[in-house]
């Protein structure tokens, strides 16, 4: 049984932990990705970020997937200068950075476990967000349906370590996740962002299958249960 | 007002810290089509609770873990491929009893069912509304006692949902249908009216738990004016 | 921010889930449109209350009462007398919930209480729909409106209580229905474009603070950070806070 003191601390990490995925979402709205990496990952070497696809493993590969989307992002600003000069094109690159996409990841329903010896964490929430990264046909929002699954160690503060964001559903909006999508017609002032590749996966994998009708019952990330040391658990990492 | 000293508060603090959690995890239970299992893990097992234990929705309420289970896992059918269920709840408001042995919380959901066809495709359903809560502490841990999802509206994915009757129709609602029909009929939640009939309604801070402010059938009081029904009074040219 | 004893840091997390639930309240009022039992029971009277839209901020309880709670019941009223021949049920029923159910979740919460426990701040995230089946039109409908919340709380007598509201539109729309990003490049770019949606219901209440002070998502414009999330702090003041305190 916890004392009076562990459990103030406790829940004091469990507060932190959700703030820092609440910022962590804030600086993805923000277009911030370029601060993300020193802000909220972890100094360790075998951290890493999974997607529904694969993995980027090691802070080098981290922190160039965060560098890739906000160069994403410069170029984006830089297609709408050029489509809207009236408006955009006496701004500095500086001054148009972040204009164009828009992303927001609700965090909500977090099943937060701190380990017993106050050292690492585990969070698991689901994530039903809405987002624009505008694509080679322009401006387009899409619905996702999914999960962030995150392994957190205490450092300077508390880290991600590892995370998972997996989606279900990644759906244009006003169209049914249940139906073959129908993909906007392309725009030739959005073109280049047809060549923009992000960094390759440092490992290539299926973490998890989006719907669709003939997918098996896929269950969500696993719920992190109450542990005593990280060697005791499960890993949301390689 | 109690008060309580620091020890006595972390721990409340705790409980409510639990209650949520215990709620948060349904939903990761329910998009894992672990009904039995929820049933199982999440709801109360002592003899009475169970007796006493309650699922309801917009047209009543089954009562006892016996005809939740019957309706809640036997008729539920095979959703081994094609099927999306997600529930997420948030904008949680949690009372925990005076006498910390039970604690309400209201919730709101967007959610959404995704089920096939058959022919390659599926049909895909915005769903929402508020999920209402009574726990109960067994021994340690939180349990479900009392839970009602009172829906406000389904809506089909990519479809215009202000086509058609305005009128919620439960003869064709694809909740109602699913709900079958419960132990306890009563109109509980009439969205018709949006949220007039204010059921479920916020629980406020209490010391101990009663029947009448149960999110259990007990607890459930018709609106204090006629015409609860929109079918009543609608007929007049 | 300066070290807390045992018991003020369990003083501070026991108000944080206080705030959690006052700002829950206030979803669970606004989604009945009871805005007197809104301001009624969960705000602070202050002269320094405040509350902000993208039309601007109101300042003070009583500028506060008159925009959203006396102009709001006004709307709801006429909604209510103009639906009665086409739905004679909505006859002696409270008109304030018939107008509609505008509910916005709360998810994505960064709090954080004052080291002097007398204030609590918080920053949400708030996909949220509005939907109503009875309308003067005959017509249901149901809105997504996805905004960020700025909130400063101040405990009073043992209670807490809102003292700031700043809410911050982004995405508006009809559900499934448009491509708020898709549509909204279709609008900018036709030569005769028609007007962006209102995030807001009926006409702008007086404000002390003229907006525009947040503008719902533009292809031409950058997320405005209009409610940064809050930092550690240690008493409520210009420099953290969702409303700068007006100097008498």
């Amino acid at each position: 049984m916890f004392t009076t003191e562990q459990l103030t601390q406790r829940w004091e990490d469990q507060r932190a932990i959700k703030n820092l995925m609440g910022k962590y979402a804030n600086c993805v709205l923000l277009n911030w990705e370029g601060e993300i990496y020193d802000r909220f990952w972890s100094q360790k070497a075998d951290i890493c970020l999974g997607f529904n696809d694969g993995w980027y493993q090691g802070p080098e590969a981290v922190s160039s997937y965060y560098r890739a989307v906000r160069d994403r992002n410069a170029l984006v600003a830089s297609l709408l200068q050029k489509r809207f000069p009236e408006v955009l094109g006496d701004k500095s690159e500086e001054e148009i950075y972040g204009i164009g996409p828009f992303k927001v990841q609700p965090m909500a329903c977090p099943v937060i476990e701190v380990a017993a010896d106050g050292q690492t964490a585990k969070g698991l929430w689901f994530c039903q967000g809405a987002y624009n990264n505008v694509e080679s046909c322009g401006p387009v929002a899409h619905w996702t349906w999914g999960y962030f699954a995150v392994d957190f160690v205490r450092e300077d503060g508390w880290r991600i370590w590892h995370m998972q964001y997996v989606n279900d559903v990644d759906c244009i909006c006003g169209q049914s996740w249940g139906k073959p999508p129908r993909p906007l017609p392309e725009l030739p002032e959005f073109a280049p962002l047809a060549q923009f590749q992000l960094p390759a996966y440092t490992v290539k994998a299926a973490l998890r299958e989006r719907y669709s009708p003939s997918r098996p019952l896929t269950e969500a990330p696993r719920i992190p249960e109450a542990y005593d040391t990280f060697a005791n658990t499960f890993s949301y990492g390689l | 007002m109690r008060t309580y000293t620091d020890d006595e508060l972390i721990r409340r603090v705790w409980d409510v810290e639990e209650i949520k959690k215990l709620a948060y995890k349904r939903v990761y239970y329910l998009a894992n089509e672990w009904r039995q299992k929820e049933l199982d893990e999440l709801w109360v097992s002592g003899p009475e609770a169970r007796k006493t234990a309650s699922l309801g929705s917009n047209t009543g309420f089954y009562v006892g873990m016996d005809s939740i289970q019957n309706y809640y896992v036997a008729q539920r059918g095979d959703h081994s491929v094609g099927s999306l269920s997600h529930y997420p709840v948030s904008t949680g408001l949690v009372e925990l009893a005076g006498d910390g042995q039970t604690a309400k919380g209201l919730w709101y959901c967007i959610g959404q069912e995704t089920t096939p066809n058959g022919d390659g495709t599926a049909k895909a359903l915005w769903i929402t509304g508020k999920v209402a809560i009574d726990f109960r502490k067994e021994g340690d841990s939180w349990k479900i006692w009392h839970l009602v999802l009172a829906n406000d509206l389904s809506c089909e994915a990519g479809e215009d949902y202000s086509q058609g009757s305005p009128y919620w129709e439960p003869e064709s609602d694809p909740v109602v249908q699913e709900f079958g029909t419960p132990d306890v009929a009563v109109l509980a939640h009439d969205p018709n009216f949006n949220w007039w009939d204010d059921y479920p309604a916020m629980p406020e801070p209490y010391e101990t738990f009663s029947d009448e402010i149960s999110y259990g059938p007990e607890g459930f009081q018709l609106p204090c004016n006629k015409g609860f029904s929109a079918k009543e009074g609608r007929n007049y040219k | 921010m300066r070290e807390l004893s045992l018991h003020e840091r369990i003083r501070n997390a026991a108000a944080s889930q206080e705030v959690e639930n006052v700002k829950a309240r206030h979803t669970y009022y606004h989604g009945r449109a009871d805005a007197t039992g809104e301001w009624d029971n969960i705000w602070s009277r202050s002269e320094h209350c405040s509350w902000a839209h993208a039309f601007g901020r109101m300042r003070g309880f009583d500028q506060v009462w008159y925009g959203s709670v006396t102009q709001y019941d006004k709307m709801a009223m006429e909604n209510w007398l103009e639906m009665m021949d086409r739905y004679p049920e909505v006859g002696g029923k409270d008109p304030r919930p018939l107008m509609e159910a505008s509910v916005h979740t709360l998810v994505t919460d960064v709090i954080e209480v004052a080291a002097d426990g007398q204030s609590a701040r918080g920053s949400f995230i708030t996909p949220g729909v509005i939907h109503s089946r009875l309308t003067p039109e005959g017509e249901k409908y149901c809105n997504v409106l996805w905004e960020r919340y700025g909130s400063d709380f101040v405990c009073e007598d043992g209670k807490w209580r809102y003292l700031h509201e700043h809410v911050c539109p982004d995405i508006p729309g009809k559900l499934d229905m448009i491509n708020w990003a898709a549509d909204e490049y279709a609008r900018i770019t036709d030569p005769n474009p028609r007007e962006a949606m209102q995030p807001t219901l009926g006409a702008p209440p007086p404000v002390t603070d003229p907006g525009p002070l947040h503008c719902p998502y533009s292809v031409l414009s950058k997320p405005q950070n209009t409610v940064p999330w809050p930092e550690p702090y240690d008493t409520l003041d210009d420099e953290n806070t969702y409303t700068p305190f007006v100097k008498k």
